[in-house]
């Protein structure tokens, strides 16, 4: 604990001909460039086509705005439940040993494993018309498929393990000693909890969340099943876009394209923020 | 306080650590609880402290049972083998900790706590130390303000896990006789655990060797090092010279 853990530092042992080290460089930057700058800048050139003008009336449409507001609630949904589950599951995975502990792990990664698309479609076969509790949910007049409850619910289960995921490795490693340490200067369970394995885990939870808002926000497969495609209704901006561009509207769906363009790229800007602010809480 | 453990036995899964050990420490006493590791001395330690819980057997603090208190309730400075600073908050909340989760037993408004958090500082020599944050700390500054903030909450015992064993030999030695003369100085009934003879011989007024689950011997460093009662504690002695730290009254 006296040290910070050194950078790994490679030593190039053996000097390879420059021939050979240019050739290298060279293919990585194309690639780079190839697949994510192109693409990138592309997507902020299609949407400025007709002029700064044309892409705010695209974004201000009001079936373009019911797709951001959708966005923005499923997110505002999704994330906060998760970020509970994920502080709540990471915490006991972390701190205890009890029954059933390795069959929790596995199911929080099941969302990783699993296509998107078959996931919307267990929602369907769950809650559609004909699914298993399809006539309670009608009589009862309640629609989840087709409908936002539907769309909040897969992407719940899609976002489902990002908090946890990042937290586990975390909280493991930090160990309990803090806890112990709280707990034997007279704070009780809740205290410990609020002030010391919440807050030393700030940083990765900060991680977490903004993991899972970006998937989220950005969700198709899952949220394309159950959403029905109603435009002004259930589109989302991942959905939305899919519309405009099969309207041969290309403006309209680079613009909102370009929000989702621009969540990624502030979300890579937090990311790396966060990395490097973590670098420094190391040490206990 | 005078601690009494009867007959406390401790199990983890199939392993015994602890097989039927009775110790008592009087008021006021420094106690090296030595062994090889997996000897139990750790399992000890952490039974007087409430961090774990006996099988069977009994613990007691001046003659009442604490067998079952549980940890916030025993009044405990304990000092942890790797510190477990609150590596999020400065030095000034780390030992104020203590105070602030216990505002209504303690009585002391925010100023009170601070005063009482530079007194603590300057008994552990580091005055002025108060915005650190524990990662620009050296291991016996962190050491300090450990001890500092158990002492916070004015424990009846202080227990040192493995105190000096992250620290390099230099600031062990010097850390060690610190120890020894603040213990004096506040009278506490101390416990610490340490697989250093030297170190156990040359701190303790009394030293436990523990083996296996068991206590192989408690007598005086003299005792134990002039006359070792079973073959395990000669053998585990050898080469050890006995030379105590001046006592500073």
């Amino acid at each position: 604990m006296e040290t910070v853990s050194p950078i790994p530092i490679s030593h190039p042992t053996i000097r390879d001909p420059l021939v050979v080290r240019a050739t290298l460089l060279l293919v990585a930057v194309a690639f780079a460039v190839l697949f994510l700058l192109v693409p990138l800048l592309a997507v902020f050139f299609e949407a400025f086509q007709k002029g700064i003008t044309g892409y705010l009336a695209a974004l201000g449409k009001p079936a373009s705005l019911s797709a951001i507001q959708l966005t923005l609630l499923v997110a505002a949904i999704a994330v906060p439940a998760n970020l509970i589950f994920g502080v709540a599951a990471s915490w006991a995975i972390a701190k205890f040993d009890f029954p059933g502990k390795t069959v929790l792990i596995s199911l929080i990664d099941l969302p990783f494993s699993i296509s998107p698309v078959t996931s919307g479609l267990v929602f369907v076969l769950l809650f559609g018309a004909r699914g298993w509790f399809g006539p309670l949910l009608s009589a009862w007049n309640i629609k989840i498929i087709f409908a936002v409850p539907g769309i909040v619910l897969a992407t719940v289960f899609v976002t489902f393990p990002f908090v946890a995921r990042e937290l586990i490795p975390l909280l493991t490693s930090q160990g309990s000693d803090e806890e112990q340490a709280a707990l034997s200067l007279g704070a009780n369970g809740w205290q410990t909890f609020w002030r010391i394995t919440l807050p030393k885990a700030r940083w990765g939870i900060l991680y977490g969340v903004i993991l899972c808002n970006a998937r989220a926000m950005g969700e198709f497969g899952a949220v394309s099943v159950v959403s029905g495609h109603i435009r002004g209704l259930t589109n989302t901006i991942p959905l939305h876009v899919e519309v405009l561009y099969n309207d041969y509207d290309y403006v309209g769906a680079f613009a909102v394209a370009s929000l989702l363009t621009l969540l990624a790229l502030l979300t890579l800007l937090i990311k790396a923020f966060l990395t490097w602010r973590r670098a420094d809480l190391v040490p206990g | 306080m005078r601690i009494e453990a009867k007959q406390l036995i401790r199990r983890f899964g199939g392993i015994i650590a602890l097989d039927g050990v009775s110790l008592t420490v009087d008021d006021g006493e420094l106690v090296a609880l030595l062994g090889p590791s997996g000897s139990g001395k750790t399992t000890l330690l952490r039974l007087v402290a409430g961090l774990d819980f006996p099988d069977s057997g009994r613990i007691l603090f001046d003659g009442a049972d604490a067998t079952t208190l549980p940890i916030q309730k025993r009044r405990v400075g304990f000092v942890f083998q790797h510190y477990a600073l609150f590596r999020h908050m400065s030095v000034e909340k780390n030992v104020a900790f203590g105070l602030e989760v216990n505002r209504r037993q303690f009585k002391m408004g925010r100023h009170e706590i601070q005063d009482r958090v530079s007194e603590l500082l300057r008994l552990v020599q580091l005055p002025g130390f108060e915005d650190r944050s524990p990662h620009q700390l050296s291991g016996g500054q962190r050491q300090r303000v450990a001890l500092a903030r158990a002492l916070a909450i004015e424990p009846r015992i202080l227990l040192l896990d493995e105190p000096f064993g992250a620290l390099d030999a230099k600031v062990r030695k010097e850390l060690r006789a610190w120890v020894r003369s603040l213990q004096q100085q506040l009278k506490i009934t101390t416990i610490f655990v340490t697989h250093d003879q030297e170190e156990a011989l040359e701190l303790a007024d009394r030293v436990v060797v523990m083996n296996h689950a068991h206590i192989e011997q408690v007598g005086t460093p003299a005792e134990v090092h002039d006359f070792p009662a079973t073959p395990f504690v000669s053998e585990f002695l050898r080469g050890t010279s006995l030379q105590t730290v001046p006592a500073s009254h």
